[in-house]
């Protein structure tokens, strides 16, 4: 499908996993490995009679390949980073009513958008000043703070969506923004997830839908969980730990590795012999099949995350160097192209601990660290997939649950007031490469930076143009016996696909 | 056609809408020139678009459009078709709407080009449809609206010796002409049926008792032995935990904070397992589970079963609480989807909006209760949410549903939405569905009995009390003792001492001067924070002044606080220098705000620091100096007073703080009367209240507040320093005083302990005295006691404060006297001050309380409403009543589910007209009265199901195919067993089994994820819940917590990895590989290891080939190790490497 595939090597790293696995030849005459997937499938699914799996042929014709979803969590300030606000300097310590635009706080959408799960007032008081400059970047002169010198010299890559808004003004936004539902509706499965049922991955030894990130907090977990889509489907964990990257994944110390090589050359024997005894039974053909899966997988994760294979300048591009804000997420995205590049579907790149954005006080300093340890490894990033071509087959999203309030959050007594509160109302997420138009800005909040009044689009807006851009039509993944409601599937926001 | 108008997309979120089904988008168009087929092309659609309004169920408009003859014929705004006239037809006009609000169906996305089109050609070709088209069946006729009747058992061909079962099955497969496989070899029923019921497979010796027994009923005999194995129960409470949604508490684990179920709720796990291995019956746990607390109040063990509702507790939103409970008292013991219903009327069941509220009704007067158990400590009561507030799991006692709001009332709400309650609609009334008969439930108030709503009239409560006290007194009376005789010889020559070193330290001390001594606040470790009641000050003149010193010798941040709350740490009045800048609060407001600076470096450390108070202004006017170059820092600056007011409240005074980092000398703090310059309040910390050299703290009114840190100290010090000569007077003067006030103040703490402990016990016997006359006995004697009761009760309360306040001055006098040196020492000191405190605090309420007794005593437990609304007894009741006809099917499908990997109903937990119609509706039925015609026993069904022959049919074909294949693919007829694969609890579990390691303790506290590697317990006991998973198990397609009415089962590389690599994989393998080499002995060669792993593994021997290959891999392996150090033994590494690869093996996890 593309040229990397053809300069990159073998091709059975590059086809479609179920064509692939159709072509090869397993020793049983006349065994139809699609046969065996579709009930492997069927087994998940368990509603067999009206349900096929998905084929993993895209529906429409697809723009992207893989996605890299870059995930900020604790919510980053819209105002401070990608939709500066000229006029909170105006109105600083001023209230909303005190401005010459109409109090958001009576705007029918401040209650029609959010529903709080947590009870307790919010309170809103006076507007805080933007706490960083800003100016207008790249050619398409879009405004960007000061916060991001190298992202600002990507703008004209990137497709900024500035009107977003989520319905939870707590952290499960978080989640919400993985799988789409608020905290108090039923959960569903992630995008990830989604995109790894309907396509599969393009590389069989690697698992399909990858989480990198550290977390201490499991409910970080939510965001990779497949649900009733199952296990098979779930984001694997990938730590950059050599040792131990994948669960599992690392033979036991003191065991040889002839010693294991043999052992699973054995089980394949005895699972090979058994498979004589029982020749209709599909779900034996698929474990035998995964059990050289694994072993490759095995084999082939440490490969994978080696990251002395990249060049010293490319290290340099992201940020990678011990002791620098930067080494660590440098690391997660230079892996995360590696990914990529072999064929991962959708690698989820947790960049920041849980909550790490929630800066409820002294946004200023706060948000500028964070902001270092991010800016130079994701510009890094645009950077790298755009010199190798791959800007074009690959879809970055950058996003966090929420914004931030335009006014500063009185909590306590004591201590100053410097920080913002959370904000579902309006908030901006960025995308970048395939299929989209590249230094675009579409969407707006007011000029307080409240509430999304164009093109507003709720999250699940997004994951539709994720899924769009990837060729897939999300009403045709249903499973039976498992009800989505219509906003579930959202609209692809097409405003911003070139 | 009304319609709503559109909904916010806020609102969208709640609104359940209609799914398009998959198959109708990938239906595959006809060509253009073929004819359009009414039954294949238009019916779907209508069927999955329109009937849940207009057909059977309702019909909006007066429009139906079940059969192709309504619809022409209908309804308020005419035909909805005219034939051969698409373009005269409403139907058409309707679903081809462009605009929005006029286009059907009203939600979901609009019906595709294609489908309009089909609608199009089918009209304009005439609209022709079956004359004898039907209109669907009256959904209130639906087969699961309608009870059970015991269906006479098909006849056959052997009569009286035949397992009914098979008698409904081998009659399907008669119409069907379909041959049954035959029975499966002996070893392959012998390991179905022992992972069936217990969840274990069978060991060699357990292998062997079975094929050794030819007895004819050997089967029916192992059945019951399995049956009555407490393992069984523990198989079947892990199904049933599934169903019923078991989870241990979470929400926010790291922090912790419960949010979801609620901490002890184990102990409904336990309950599970124990009313399965009792085989309770169905009926009376779905009882206990909804209302145990109603029907069996008094019963500990059972009211634990509410933890079904417990389970869906959601801390943050009461609704959710609800919610969860409407839809999963539903869907699991009714297998009705009420979830739709919370916002719409059903789309397919006749179970409208309204009756989704009165079914929550029943939940509405709910609350969380824990109540104390035998032997552990009390939890407390329940907290209620507050905002803002975390809350750890409990980790003792139990916890429970109780009614507590009697008169909850309930409110219907639109579109999911608490928030959109219906105005002026009067609250719904608790009820069942109307469609099956639970509308006319009789409701009554149940009276509970007094250990039920006040459980401090427990016996084990009040022995567990008393015992707890006359454990207290008597240890207070041996520390008496000990202190009387270990202080008798000691007294005396340590006062004589005392008055020694005071006259020799009278002979030299310098004279009494103001200025000798001061007090330093030293937080170079920790922080101290030092308060004062300040109990000498009057009420404030109009004009008064405060002034004290302050120096600093190391900068951090030190500041002085006038609070209005001590014990709460509120400020009124600051003041604070913080590295170079003064900071105070301006008039009226709390906000930090910088007025001055200073120059530390350049040695501006001390200052003069006065504050003349205006109570009238509620201001102070601040004036800083530094005195070393006489610099106004600060002059006449108004701030904050926020109604500071230190009149006769303990709880108000002055703070003293000192940050982690600084260090301050504080002296001469005085409150001064304007009018007359006469001082109100003076800390000089001079000789004749403070001793140098010791902590404050304890003394002048000093405490130390609980945000202090150690080891941070506030000693008192000299201003100058002593000559030698004073130095040691001081010292040993110092001394004396310390070494004599270590047994004065232990004397005097063990004689108040020993009061304290008199006092508390008898008032406990007069509080249990009371509590029985007036509840128990109701008798007249009770005012009396009750006076009684709470007088006893007060004057304990007094001992108590006065012996703990003896206990800190005893702890303060021992910490004082350790060495200077001894790092302990300030820890100590802080510890006892803050004891002081508290002591204080709880000395003043006692005395309160005295000065103006309260009406009652302090009961022995919360007390709880003494009736209980009989809500959930009714709902009870009604579901396990006879004529209910969803509750048995649901159970019987269940159970036939875990047994065959298949229901006789698809979807289990939807028996409604959109779920699956049952394979085997009359076997269903026989199922469901048989259930409840043999008193509800699960062991009874599991015994009929295990013994027919159908469950021990073979599973495998032996061939690529079977000509029954062509007939019945799916075996929906059971003409085989369904091949199956291990939960992943019995993956892991089995595993721990057969290497012997499994520890088969039952029940008890949840145990840690982190441990599923390691823990050889039984997988259920383990954390399960719905905020993470065990790695492990998740693997294997472990249950989600929130919604696992049946398993998935996949294939997946990594759970190869998982048998290759798992810690528990590797380990339990060798341990196995040694443990059968023991077994074997001398006559163990290779070829009797390779048998004996596989007959324990896989519950089979090996085949030629396997074994050949098997031997053929010993020796690969040990090969690998003939000259290896690290590897001693190759026979058995290689031995280890087998029994590894075939728990990898399929046939391991795979049930045939």
């Amino acid at each position: 499908m593309s040229n990397r595939a053809r300069r990159h090597g073998p091709p059975c790293g590059r086809v479609h996993r179920r064509a692939f696995l159709s072509d090869l030849g397993m020793g049983f005459g006349g065994l139809a490995l699609g046969a065996m997937l579709r009930r492997d499938g069927v087994l998940q699914a368990a509603a067999p009679q009206q349900h096929s799996l998905p084929t993993g042929r895209p529906h429409l014709p697809p723009k992207a390949k893989n996605v890299i979803w870059i995930f900020l969590s604790g919510g980053y300030s819209q105002m401070e980073t990608f939709d500066p606000k000229p006029a909170l300097n105006k109105y600083a310590e001023k209230t909303y009513s005190e401005t010459e635009y109409p109090n958001p706080l009576e705007d029918p959408l401040f209650k029609q958008r959010s529903r709080d799960v947590v009870g307790g007032d919010r309170t809103h008081s006076k507007i805080l000043p933007m706490q960083v400059g800003w100016s207008k970047r790249g050619e398409a002169g879009i405004g960007v703070t000061d916060w991001w010198p190298h992202l600002g010299e990507c703008v004209d890559d990137m497709t900024f969506v500035r009107s977003m808004y989520t319905t939870d003004n707590d952290h499960n936004a978080e989640f919400q923004m993985h799988n789409g539902r608020h905290k108090l509706d039923e959960q569903q499965p992630v995008l990830g997830s989604w995109i790894s049922y309907g396509l599969g991955s393009l590389n069989e030894n690697l698992p399909e839908f990858v989480f990198v990130g550290e977390y201490t907090d499991s409910r970080v977990e939510q965001n990779f969980d497949a649900n009733y889509l199952g296990p098979k489907y779930a984001g694997v964990t990938l730590s950059l730990d050599p040792a131990n990257p994948l669960p599992f994944g690392t033979r036991p110390e003191d065991v040889l590795a002839r010693e294991q090589a043999n052992q699973f050359a054995f089980v394949d024997r005895l699972n090979r012999l058994n498979a004589i005894d029982h020749p209709d039974d599909e779900p034996l053909r698929a474990r035998i099949k995964s059990y050289e899966l694994a072993y490759r997988m095995q084999m082939s994760v440490p490969n994978v995350i080696d990251l002395s294979q990249e060049t010293a300048e490319t290290h340099q591009l992201y940020g990678i160097e011990t002791g620098k804000p930067t080494d660590s997420y440098g690391r997660r995205l230079l892996t995360a192209r590696r990914l990529a590049e072999q064929g991962v579907r959708y690698t989820l790149v947790y960049l920041s601990g849980y909550g790490e954005w929630d800066s409820h006080r002294d946004l200023k300093k706060n948000h500028a660290r964070s902001c270092e340890r991010v800016d130079k490894p994701v510009a890094g990033l645009l950077k790298d997939l755009k010199r190798r071509g791959m800007l074009d087959e690959t879809l970055v999203v950058f996003c966090t649950e929420f914004g931030r309030t335009p006014a500063v959050e009185i909590r306590g007594s004591s201590s100053p007031a410097t920080g913002r509160d959370h904000h579902p109302h309006g908030f901006t997420v960025w995308l970048a490469g395939a299929g989209l138009k590249r230094g675009y800005v579409h969407g707006r909040t007011d000029e307080l930076g409240f509430h999304a009044v164009e093109d507003a689009h709720y999250v699940t807006d997004l994951h539709a143009t994720v899924m769009h851009l990837m060729g897939l039509e999300p009403h045709r993944l249903d499973v039976p016996g498992r009800k989505r409601l219509e906003i579930d599937y959202g609209t692809p926001i097409m405003d911003i696909i070139a | 056609m009304p319609r709503p108008a559109t909904p916010c997309p806020a609102l969208r979120i709640g609104t359940a809408t209609v799914v398009v089904l998959l198959g109708l988008l990938t239906v595959p168009l006809p060509a253009a020139a073929a004819p359009v087929d009414y039954e294949s092309d238009i019916k779907p659609i209508l069927k999955a678009r329109c009937y849940a309004c207009h057909g059977a169920l309702k019909q909006e408009g007066s429009l139906r459009v079940d059969t192709a003859r309504a619809t022409i014929a209908g309804g308020d705004s005419g035909p909805a078709i005219v034939a051969d006239d698409p373009a005269g037809s409403l139907l058409l006009e309707r679903i081809a709407a462009e605009d929005e609000a006029d286009r059907m169906p009203p939600e979901g996305k609009p019906l595709s080009a294609e489908q309009i089109d089909l609608f199009r050609r089918w009209i304009a070709a005439g609209a022709e449809a079956p004359a004898d088209e039907r209109p669907e069946e009256d959904p209130t006729r639906h087969w699961a609206f309608v009870a059970p009747v015991r269906p006479a058992v098909p006849a056959g061909a052997d009569e009286g010796s035949r397992n009914p079962i098979d008698a409904f099955l081998d009659a399907r497969l008669r119409e069907q002409n379909l041959s049954p496989l035959p029975r499966a070899d002996r070893r392959v029923q012998l390991r179905r049926l022992y992972l069936d019921l217990t969840g274990l497979p069978p060991t060699r010796q357990e292998q062997q008792l079975f094929l050794d027994d030819d007895s004819p009923d050997a089967w029916e005999n192992l059945v019951d032995r399995l049956l009555a194995s407490p393992r069984h129960g523990e198989r079947w409470g892990r199904h049933w935990m599934d169903v019923w949604r078991y989870s241990d508490w979470y929400g926010r684990r790291s922090v912790p904070d419960v949010l979801n179920s609620y901490g002890q709720i184990w102990r409904w796990r336990d309950w599970i397992v124990r009313s399965l291995n009792e085989d309770a019956g169905y009926d009376r746990m779905v009882r206990a589970m909804l209302a145990a607390d109603e029907l069996d109040a008094g019963n500990d063990e059972e009211v634990v079963a509410t933890g079904f509702i417990v389970r869906n507790f959601y801390r943050w939103n009461y609704n959710t609480w609800m919610k969860d409970s409407v839809e999963h008292t539903g869907k699991a013991f009714l297998g009705l989807t009420f979830n739709c219903c919370q916002c719409h009327d059903h789309k397919y069941d006749p179970i409208g909006q309204e009756e989704y509220f009165a079914f929550r009704a029943f939940f509405e007067p709910i609350e969380i209760r824990t109540d104390r158990v035998p032997g552990e400590p009390d939890p407390g009561p329940y907290p209620k949410y507050d905002y803002g507030v975390s809350y750890k799991p409990i980790s003792s006692g139990l916890v429970r549903i109780v009614d507590e709001t009697l008169d909850a009332e309930t409110f219907m709400y639109l579109g999911g939405e608490a928030r959109n309650i219906v105005p002026d609609k009067p609250p719904i009334p608790p009820a069942a569905p109307a469609v099956v008969g639970g509308d006319q439930l009789k409701i009554a108030p149940v009276d509970l009995p007094p250990e039920a709503w006040y459980p401090g009239m427990k016996a084990f409560v009040r022995e567990e009390e008393r015992t707890a006290r006359q454990t207290a007194l008597t240890a207070a009376r041996g520390e008496l003792e000990a202190a009387q005789r270990e202080t008798q010889d000691r007294l005396a020559p340590l006062e004589q001492e005392l008055a020694a070193a005071r006259a020799a330290w009278d002979a030299v001390r310098p004279a009494d001067a103001p200025g000798l001594q001061a007090l330093k606040l030293d937080a170079s470790q920790g922080r101290r924070i030092l308060a004062n009641s300040l109990n000498e000050l009057p009420v404030l003149p109009p004009e008064s002044e405060l002034s004290l010193k302050l120096t600093l010798i190391d900068d951090g941040k030190v500041n002085f606080q006038l609070s209005n709350d001590l014990a709460g740490g509120r400020t009124n009045l600051y003041v604070v220098f913080v590295d170079g800048e003064i900071r105070t609060y301006p008039p009226q407001s709390t906000r930090e705000t910088a007025i001055g600076r200073y120059a530390f470096a350049e040695g501006q450390t001390e200052f003069s620091i006065t504050v003349r108070l205006e109570p009238s202004a509620d201001r102070g006017l601040l004036t800083i100096t530094s005195t070393s170059d006489n610099a106004v820092l600060v002059d006449a600056v108004p701030i904050a007073m926020n109604g500071w007011d230190p009149a006769a409240d303990p709880n108000r005074g002055m703070y003293l703080d000192a940050h982690p980092g600084s260090i301050a000398r504080f002296d001469d703090i005085a409150f001064r009367d304007l009018t007359d310059n006469s001082e109100l309040a003076r800390f000089d910390f001079e000789p004749a209240t403070c001793t140098a050299g010791e902590d404050v703290a304890g003394r002048d009114g000093w405490s130390i507040s609980r945000y202090s840190v150690a080891p941070a100290t506030s000693v008192v010090e000299l201003a100058r320093p002593l000559t030698e000569e004073e130095q040691q007077a001081r010292n040993r003067l110092n001394a004396a005083e310390r070494a004599l006030s270590v047994p004065r103040t232990r004397l005097a703490a063990a004689e108040q302990a020993v009061i304290a402990a008199e006092a508390d016990l008898a008032a406990l016997e007069a509080r249990i005295a009371a509590d029985e006359a007036r509840y128990r006995h109701e008798s007249p004697d009770a005012t009396e006691l009750i006076q009684t009761a709470v007088e006893l009760e007060l004057k304990a309360n007094l001992a108590l404060a006065l012996a703990a306040e003896a206990t800190a001055r005893r702890d303060l006098a021992a910490a004082q006297a350790l060495p200077e040196g001894d790092e302990n020492r300030a820890k100590q000191i802080d510890a006892a001050g803050k004891a002081l405190t508290a002591a204080g605090q709880q000395l003043s309420a006692a005395r309160t309380s005295l000065a103006a007794p309260p009406d009652d005593y302090t009961p022995l437990s919360p007390q709880y409403p003494r009736q209980s609304t009989g809500r959930r007894a009714a709902l009870a009741r009604w579901m396990t009543s006879r004529d209910n006809p969803l509750t048995a099917r649901v159970a019987v499908n269940h159970i036939w589910l875990r047994h065959f990997g298949r229901g006789l109903v698809d979807t289990p937990a939807n028996f409604g007209r959109n779920g699956e119609p049952p394979s085997h509706p009359e076997l269903l039925d026989w199922l469901a009265v048989e259930l409840m015609e043999n008193g509800w026993s699960m062991k009874h069904i599991h015994r009929l199901i295990v013994t027919s022959e159908a469950y021990r049919r073979r599973s495998s074909l032996g061939a690529a195919t079977h000509p029954n294949q062509e007939i019945d693919r799916d075996n929906r007829a059971y003409w085989r067993f369904n091949p199956g694969r291990m939960e992943a609890e019995v993956v892991r579990d089995g595993i721990l089994y057969l290497a012997g390691s499994l520890d088969e303790t039952i029940g008890g506290h949840e145990i840690d994820h982190k441990e599923g590697l390691t823990a050889p317990r039984r997988s259920l006991y383990f954390a399960h819940h719905g905020e993470s998973k065990m790695e492990f198990l998740e693997l294997f397609d472990g249950a989600n917590a929130c919604d696992c009415y049946r398993r998935t089962t996949s294939v997946m590389p990594q759970q190869a990895l998982a048998l290759s690599n798992s810690q528990l994989a590797v380990a339990q393998g060798r341990l196995l590989a040694g443990r059968l080499g023991e077994e074997l002995g001398e006559a163990g060669d290779a070829a009797a290891f390779v048998d004996a792993a596989f007959e324990q593994i896989l519950t089979r021997p090996p085949t030629h080939a396997e074994r050949a290959a098997s031997l053929e891999f010993l020796a690969q392996q040990q090969g690998l190790f003939t000259d290896s150090e690290s590897v001693p033994d190759p026979v058995l590494r290689a031995r280890e490497n087998l029994v590894q690869a075939l728990f990898s093996h399929n046939e391991f996890v795979t049930i045939r």
